[in-house]
């Protein structure tokens, strides 16, 4: 029965891990589908001077006689009449390191020219702006499996940077290592890091107090046979209508605000971050009541329940004792299918109410194209909702789990 | 049938003709007039007044009929499809079998797509699309040769837990899509797991009823049987949860608006109007109209579904 736990267990790792891969496949596509994207820097010229879009990498052929930093010249007659010129007198590093200082003085002559001199080498001595060891330029003869193509791996990307590490960046993700953001160059992991500490201290206030006054509402309301639906109804009201309410009857201005709040005690905390605790606590108490009432409701409707209550127990007693211990399993479960949420399910919550938590932080980050800290901020949120269903399988008590 | 629904009734059909009228009027939102200043309702230019910049409130509300509509209505489709394949498959516990030739088109496709996303930002996605659809051809022919055995149902389940596992406001980010299409996809193929779990729970119980073992006997196929005695009133069940599932798109599409995230550049939202307008909050009218009608489309369109679950 243990073993069998425990490979349940990893097998539930192995989806975890394969999660992981998703995600890391979503970095893929993040990082070269967008025209945008952050993660690419290193224009390749024949895009750039096209105006193009970014692949994430190219490919090219060119004769295996060549070097390999030719294949990494801009594209064009140009490029064309230096591979013959290379192909046909050879010293290849001295026909590079001229290009590539005509290019940065802005001398690099027509390709007229260089075709003339592919055709007449005697012209070369004349030809005042090539260096000393190219002006003796003599034909060569070369075996023909130099004119063999080899293909070139061109990488404009950096998200295999960012997933394996690099000299600049150090350690990849693989690593262990989030990366750095490309807004402000901050280890992505000290920008989370501070902001979920935040998010977390505010929405766990939040949901605990909505938990207990869901529970409460739901058990007065299958006391009083309240209707289900004003619970449903007002649990399916949009977080942001929810913030807008509050936000105009409670603001009544001040300096305690959560952007300039830190380092405070509970009272301060309290009247800082008031306006979004009532909202996130209005949105947990009505998601929670409208549940619970209905699992509580169901097991009113169980035998046991009008066993007790013909027993004479006060309905209340009843309640409380029989009918929301039976619920429990149900709520504890969906209890802990919310924990992610803590993180990732107050982003309106932050951006309306200008708090400097995850959620807030994840926005800003899309705003700024910032894919290292985009995706960051996804897998940190995925890790909680990760471990809110190893929790859940755990907890379960008819040992349910995906399979 | 009593007031909610009857109200219910009344908002969507007016939220129909509002689509109609922008569609017949062809509106678009860089045509929206500016008039001088921000009139309050009831002014003759505008009858639920201008915003702070002079454009005109019931004119907006208007232009995020369409907005709403394509995104919440084919997201729903598409979830609820992908929800009942998922079901069929999960309660028969199907297997793929696949056959050599079967591998070699998928490895065929499944490269050229892979080969072919460097070129994403040059080709059309559906020319992509086109040139997988035809490496899978071979898919469509009778199978033949040795063949190996492929849980699907397990397959599906791992999608499962990892669609659960993300949090779907986080995989919006993440993509940030720009486009209708690319949105709809996302929304639907991320959206159908409860639906799906829900799905299979019913057709467990169908398939372990007797109704279905005498329609087998009588060698009727299980796709026919299906579809004469079972999905009409699995979509009776499912009511509810669609009824979730819309209001969370509707919800969803207007949080989008109101964050300025995930939408074209030219869409014109609820929740946009609702963000413009908070800013100018002492301009009453021009947020209240675009809070009230997201209000009162997820409501109702919520009670539609549920009616007949909460008895109203």
């Amino acid at each position: 029965m243990g073993m069998v736990l425990i490979l349940r267990q990893l097998a539930l790792g192995m989806k975890m891990g394969l999660a992981l891969i998703c995600i890391l496949c979503l970095g893929f596509f993040l990082s070269h589908s967008r025209s945008t994207a952050s993660f690419s820097e290193t224009t390749p010229p024949f895009y750039a001077q096209n105006s193009k879009n970014l692949p994430a990498f190219y490919l090219s052929f060119q004769p295996r006689a060549l070097p390999l930093a030719f294949a990494n010249l801009p594209a064009g007659p140009l490029k064309h009449q230096l591979g013959k010129l290379m192909l046909r007198y050879g010293q290849e590093q001295d026909w590079m390191q001229w290009f590539q200082e005509a290019t940065q003085n802005q001398q690099v002559p027509g390709p007229e020219i260089l075709n003339q001199l592919y055709n007449q080498p005697e012209l070369a001595p004349s030809l005042a702006f090539l260096p000393p060891a190219l002006q003796r330029l003599q034909a060569r003869s070369i075996p023909w499996y130099a004119y063999l193509p080899r293909l070139c791996f061109h990488r404009c990307n950096q998200f295999d940077e960012w997933l394996l590490g690099d000299s600049t960046q150090g350690y990849g993700f693989l690593q262990g290592n989030l990366g750095f953001s490309q807004s402000n160059g901050l280890p992505v992991l000290d920008l989370i890091l501070p902001a979920a500490s935040k998010t977390l201290l505010f929405s766990s206030f939040a949901l605990v107090l909505g938990t207990v006054l869901g529970l409460f509402l739901s058990v007065v309301a299958v006391r009083h046979q309240w209707p289900g639906i004003f619970f449903i109804l007002a649990s399916i009201v949009p977080s942001f209508l929810i913030g807008g309410f509050v936000f105009l009857m409670f603001d009544r201005g001040g300096a305690e605000t959560p952007a300039f709040a830190n380092n405070l005690n509970f009272g301060s905390f309290l009247l800082a971050y008031k306006l979004p605790l009532i909202a996130l606590t209005l949105i947990n108490t009505m998601v929670f009541a409208a549940h619970n009432q209905t699992w509580i409701l169901a097991e009113t409707l169980r035998p046991f329940f009008q066993t007790a209550l013909a027993k004479g127990l006060n309905p209340m007693q009843a309640l409380c004792r029989h009918a929301l211990r039976a619920a429990l399993p149900l709520m504890l479960t969906f209890f802990v299918q919310r924990l992610p949420l803590l993180l990732s399910g107050t982003v309106v919550i932050e951006v309306m109410f200008g708090i400097p938590g995850f959620g807030r932080l994840a926005w800003l980050a899309v705003l700024e194209n910032d894919q290292p800290l985009v995706l960051g901020c996804l897998l940190i949120s995925a890790l909680a909702g990760w471990a809110s269903v190893y929790l859940n399988s755990l907890i379960s008590k008819n040992n349910i789990s995906y399979r | 049938m009593n007031w909610p629904a009857k109200l219910s009734r009344i908002w969507l059909g007016l939220l129909l003709l509002g689509f109609i009228v922008s569609w017949r009027l062809d509106l678009q939102p860089g045509r929206m007039p500016f008039l001088p200043g921000a009139l309050p309702p009831g002014s003759a230019q505008a009858l639920l007044g201008t915003d702070h910049l002079g454009r005109n409130i019931g004119l907006g509300l208007l232009l995020g009929i369409p907005s709403l509509l394509a995104l919440a209505v084919p997201s729903m489709l598409l979830s609820l499809i992908l929800a009942l394949a998922a079901a069929y498959i999960l309660s028969n516990k199907h297997r793929l079998n696949i056959s050599i030739f079967y591998l070699a088109s998928g490895l065929g496709s499944g490269l050229l797509l892979l080969a072919s996303l460097p070129w994403l930002p040059y080709f059309p996605l559906w020319l992509l699309l086109l040139l997988c659809g035809v490496f899978s051809l071979p898919f469509m022919l009778p199978n033949f040769g040795p063949c190996l055995s492929v849980p699907l149902h397990g397959l599906i389940r791992l999608l499962q837990i990892i669609i659960v596992s993300i949090p779907g406001i986080m995989l919006l980010f993440s993509i940030n899509p720009d486009s209708y299409l690319e949105l709809i996809l996302l929304l639907g193929g991320t959206s159908w797991v409860a639906l799906s779990q829900f799905s299979e729970q019913t057709m467990l119980e169908f398939f372990k009823g007797t109704a279905y073992q005498s329609a087998k006997s009588l060698g009727i196929p299980t796709l026919g049987i299906l579809r004469k005695h079972f999905f009409r009133s699995l979509l009776r069940t499912l009511r509810p949860q669609v009824a979730w599932l819309l209001s969370g798109f509707i919800v969803l599409e207007g949080s989008l608006g109101f964050l300025g995230l995930g939408l074209p550049e030219q869409h014109w939202g609820w929740g946009q109007m609702l963000r413009l307008g908070l800013q100018h909050a002492e301009l009453w009218w021009s947020w209240l109209f675009a809070g009230l009608s997201i209000l009162f489309t997820v409501l109702s369109s919520f009670i539609l579904l549920h009616s007949r679950h909460i008895g109203a």
